[in-house]
C-alpha cells in the first residue's frame, strides 16, 4: 500500500516509565477501515500504545506519524468518571470534542450546539443532554463519551476497554454501534479490550501486545500461531469449531 | 440606635466601603478559582499556599515592608512550585503540601517570636480586619479580579475540558501546562488579595467552602460555578457586615458563615432528602 493511505505509522517505538520499560520497538501500521483489537494481558501495555500514539506520553525511541492531518477520538479507559459527582452535563462533557479546530477563545456557536445535539441523538441520549454525566448508566456514559470524540469528525478512534464497565446486553449494541460506525461512516478503529468474544465477531486485525508486539494479523491467523496465548485458552469455542472443521 | 440606623451608619465610613469593595472581589475570584481547584483535587493547594502567605507576612512584618507586596510574588512562585512537585509525582502531591505548610507556618511563628512588636498587626493578618484595608489595596483588588474573570471568560471551554479529563483536553491541542500554570498564579495572587479581609490562616476556606457547597446542587459545571460565585458573594458580603456589627474578626465571621450554609445545605440534603 502507498505511504498516503496510511492513517498512522507507529515507528519502533520504545516507551519507558522510570525504570520500567512498557513498550520495546513496536512497528505497525494503521489504513483506513481498520477495526484493530488490541488484546495482551493487565500491564502488557496497551494503554501506554495508545497514549503513545496519541502524543501524551514522551517516546524514548522511534517516532509515530500521523499522515496528513489525521484527526484521533479518544475514549481512556478511565474516562474522567472516578468521581461520579462530577458537575458536568452531557451536553458540556460532548462540547469539548468540539475545541480542537476552533479559534480563540472557543466559545460555542449555534451551528456548534445543532452539531452536538445531532450527535447525541445519533447515540440516543439527547433526552439526557442536561443529566450530569455521572448520573448516567455505564452505557450511556459510554455513548457520551463516544459522541464527545465523534463531533471532532475523526479519522480514527481509539478505545480503551470500552465495555468494561457494560453488562452483556449493552456490550452487545455498543459493539454493534462501533461497528456500524466502521461499516457505514469508514471510521477506522483501534480498540483496546479484554472481551475476546467481540474480538472474533468485529475485528478485522489483532494487536497481540505483551512490551513487544508478538502478532499482528487476522484472528483466524492469531488462533493458528499463537495457541499457547491466554486469550485462546479462555475463549474454549474456539478449539472445539477448529476440531469440527479440521 | 435602631439596626436599620446602624446599617446606613456602617456605609459613612469609608473603611467599610474599601471591605466591601475588596470583599467582592475575593469572593468572586476565590470561587472561581476555588472551583477548578477543588475539582481537580487541588483543594489542599490553596491551604498549602495561604500558610506560605502566613510566612511571606511575618517576613515582611520583620523587614517592616508592605507584608502583601512582598507575599505576592513569594506565594505565586510557590504556588507554580506545588502544582509542578504534584505533577512529577515523585512525592505524593498531597504530603508534599503538608511538609510546605508546616514549613512555612514554622517560619512564619519562628520569625515572628523573634520580631516581638508587631503582634496586633499581626492578628489582622491572620484573621482579616476590614479596618486594615487601605485605597491601594482596593485597586489591586479590583485589577486582580478583573483579571482572573476575563482568564475564565476566555479561556472557560478549555478549562473545563482540561478539568473534566485532562488526557482529552491535550488531543484537542488545548495548552493544558499553560492553562495549569496560568491556574496556579492566579491562585497565588486571590491568596493574597484575600489576605486583608479573610486573613492568610483562612483564605483557603473561601477558596474551598463555596465550590463544595454549590457541588451539593445538582448542576452542571457552568451552573456550579455560577452557583459557588453567588454563595461566596453571600457569606463575604454578609459575614463583613455581621462582623462590623458585632466585632468579630472578618475573616473568621465569613468562614463560620460558610461552615453554616455548608451544614445546613448538606443536613437537609442527606437528612430530609430535599433535591435542590
Ligand atoms: N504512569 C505510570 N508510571 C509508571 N509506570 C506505569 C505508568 N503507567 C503504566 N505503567 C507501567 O507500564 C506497564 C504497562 O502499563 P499499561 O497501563 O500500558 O498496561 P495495560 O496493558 O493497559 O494494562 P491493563 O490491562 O491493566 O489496563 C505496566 O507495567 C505499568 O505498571
Ligand atoms: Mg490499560
Amino acid at each position: 500500500m502507498m505511504d498516503h493511505d496510511k492513517l498512522i505509522t507507529v515507528e519502533d517505538i520504545t516507551v519507558k516509565y522510570d525504570r520500567i520499560t512498557a513498550l520495546k520497538h513496536i512497528q505497525f501500521d494503521i489504513f483506513p477501515g481498520d477495526f484493530i483489537a488490541v488484546v495482551g494481558v493487565n500491564g502488557s501495555g496497551k494503554t501506554t500504545l495508545a497514549k503513545s500514539i496519541l502524543n501524551l506520553l514522551r517516546i524514548h525511541e522511534g517516532r509515530v506519524v500521523w499522515h496528513n492531518g489525521t484527526k484521533i477520538g479518544y475514549l481512556p479507559q478511565h474516562a474522567g468518571l472516578e468521581d461520579r459527582h462530577f458537575p458536568a452535563t452531557v451536553f458540556e462533557v460532548v462540547s469539548s470534542g468540539l475545541l480542537k479546530d476552533k479559534a480563540f477563545p472557543k466559545w460555542l456557536n449555534k451551528a456548534d450546539r445543532n452539531i452536538i445535539f445531532d450527535m447525541l441523538r445519533l447515540f440516543d441520549i439527547e433526552t439526557l443532554a442536561d443529566k450530569r454525566i455521572g448520573s448516567l448508566s455505564g452505557g450511556q456514559q459510554q455513548r457520551a463519551l463516544l459522541a464527545r470524540s465523534m463531533v471532532m469528525n475523526p479519522d480514527i478512534l481509539i478505545l480503551d476497554e470500552p465495555t468494561n464497565a457494560l453488562d452483556q446486553e449493552s456490550r452487545g449494541r455498543f459493539m454493534q454501534l462501533l461497528k456500524s460506525l466502521n461499516l457505514e461512516n469508514k471510521l477506522t478503529i483501534m480498540m483496546i479490550t479484554h472481551d475476546v468474544a467481540s474480538v472474533e465477531s468485529y475485528a478485522n486485525r489483532i494487536l497481540y501486545l505483551e512490551k513487544h508486539l508478538l502478532f499482528d494479523g487476522s484472528f483466524e491467523k492469531f488462533c493458528e500461531t499463537q495457541p499457547f496465548s491466554p486469550y485462546i485458552h479462555t475463549h474454549p469455542k474456539r478449539f472445539d469449531k477448529k476440531g469440527e472443521t479440521s | 440606635m435602631s439596626l436599620f440606623e446602624q446599617f446606613i451608619r456602617a456605609f459613612q465610613y469609608g473603611f467599610m466601603w474599601r471591605a466591601l469593595i475588596v470583599g467582592v472581589s475575593v469572593a468572586i475570584s476565590s470561587a472561581t478559582i476555588g472551583s477548578f481547584l477543588v475539582l481537580k483535587k487541588y483543594a489542599m493547594i490553596g491551604h498549602g499556599l495561604s500558610h506560605v502567605a502566613f510566612a511571606a507576612v511575618a517576613i515582611g512584618l520583620v523587614f517592616n515592608q508592605a507584608p502583601l507586596f512582598f507575599s505576592l510574588p513569594l506565594v505565586v512562585f510557590s504556588s507554580i512550585f506545588v502544582l509542578r512537585l504534584n505533577k512529577t509525582a515523585k512525592l505524593h502531591g498531597d504530603a508534599a503540601i503538608g511538609l510546605m505548610a508546616a514549613f512555612a507556618m514554622a517560619l512564619g511563628t519562628t520569625l515572628v517570636s523573634t520580631g516581638g512588636g508587631f503582634n496586633v498587626d499581626l492578628y489582622s493578618y491572620l484573621f482579616g480586619s476590614i479596618l486594615t484595608i487601605r485605597q491601594i489595596d482596593v485597586y489591586f483588588a479590583i485589577g486582580f479580579s478583573g483579571v482572573v474573570i476575563a482568564f475564565v471568560l476566555l479561556y472557560y471551554n478549555q478549562l473545563f475540558s482540561m478539568t473534566f479529563d485532562e488526557s482529552f483536553a491535550r488531543i484537542t491541542d488545548i495548552e493544558v501546562n499553560r492553562l495549569n500554570t496560568m491556574l496556579a498564579i492566579l491562585t497565588g495572587v486571590t491568596i493574597v488579595i484575600g489576605i486583608r479581609a479573610i486573613g492568610t490562616l483562612l483564605i483557603s476556606a473561601l477558596i474551598i467552602f463555596p465550590a463544595v457547597i454549590a457541588l451539593q446542587f445538582n448542576r452542571g459545571f457552568k451552573g456550579t460555578i455560577g452557583l459557588s460565585i453567588a454563595i461566596s458573594l453571600f457569606t463575604v458580603v454578609a459575614g463583613l457586615l455581621l462582623s462590623f456589627f458585632l466585632d468579630f474578626p472578618s475573616g473568621s465571621t465569613i468562614v463560620l458563615l460558610n461552615s453554616l450554609v455548608f451544614f445546613v445545605v448538606y443536613l437537609t440534603r442527606n437528612l430530609f432528602k430535599v433535591q435542590y
